[in-house]
């Protein structure tokens, strides 16, 4: 919620480059992986067929939900760095808490950047979606801004969805 | 000598559980509040430090944090938040609680290490 003005909006590129920024910070930080952007935009997305998604809400003068998905193996491979367990000894429901903790560390940064900007916002606790291939759909009157990251060896799609 | 990680995250816990370890410590879990004081009044003799997590359902971190500073066999444990809380508010209210330290989440496992030290040296 930005502090001034009845009526201004929060900035969304700014919220999506202070995301960048923090899904970044959470990879190398938590798992010694360093990404890169490698794509990005607005709107519609062709089927995401997303295996393992972390959700967050931003709740604020404008709301919005985060998504970070990725694939059951880029999962696994970002898991077993941040504990060093081994990918085939991590159980399912570790790897869903993973995800969500990934989310969380990723919400809890972006809202630290944005504060020294005067945009603030409560964040939900983080749910994971899981299971086959999935897609999250929106009304058509949500924005949508996401942007696409590699790890090298997977990728992770992080959505922005403004109400 | 033994170590209590309090935290919703079976991953962040596993996480610091190498920590612990890493410094020989014996480490002991629980994923809340309410969870943490029962392994607190068993083990509170040899405990040496809690490392805490703020959001957690059910007892929340500061709640735990404001209970067990008012209970005279726990004053001796140092207690750290481990947390994404970040803003200034949080880190004032926990050091008011009672907390010596706040670790905000995400971390590396040698700064993690490196606060635990700087923890046990500091005492309740």
């Amino acid at each position: 919620m930005k502090k001034t003005g009845a009526g201004e909006t929060i900035d969304r590129h700014f919220l999506g480059k202070c995301l960048s920024n923090a899904v970044e910070n959470v990879m190398s930080t938590m798992a010694g992986i360093a990404i890169s952007e490698t794509g990005g935009g607005t709107g519609e997305m062709v089927s995401q067929c997303n295996q393992i998604t972390g959700i967050m809400m931003l709740l604020g003068e404008n709301n919005s939900m985060i998504t970070i998905s990725v694939d059951r193996q880029t999962a696994l491979t970002i898991v077993s760095y941040m504990t060093g367990v081994e990918v085939s000894d991590l159980q399912d429901n570790e790897l869903c808490d993973g995800v969500a903790e990934i989310v969380n560390m990723i919400s809890g940064s972006a809202k630290a950047m944005l504060s020294e900007s005067e945009y603030y916002f409560q964040i939900t606790p983080p749910f994971v979606v899981v299971g086959g291939e999935h897609d999250i759909v929106h009304k058509s009157n949500v924005t949508r801004l996401f942007k696409r990251f590699s790890t090298g060896d997977g990728d992770i799609r992080l959505s922005l969805y403004f109400f | 000598m033994k170590i209590l990680s309090v935290d919703d995250s079976a991953i962040i816990r596993k996480i610091i559980k190498g920590a612990v370890e890493i410094l020989g410590y014996e480490f002991l879990e629980a994923s809340d509040g309410n969870e943490a004081l029962l392994v607190l009044e068993e083990h509170f003799q040899e405990m040496e430090l809690i490392l805490l997590d703020w959001n957690m359902p059910g007892m929340s971190g500061m709640e735990f944090l404001k209970r067990i500073k008012s209970m005279p066999e726990y004053l001796h444990i140092p207690v750290m938040m481990v947390t994404t809380e970040s803003e200034g508010n949080h880190i004032v209210k926990a050091i008011q609680a009672g907390a010596v330290h706040y670790m905000i989440k995400p971390f590396t496992v040698e700064e993690l290490i490196k606060r635990i030290m700087e923890c046990l040296g500091k005492g309740g």
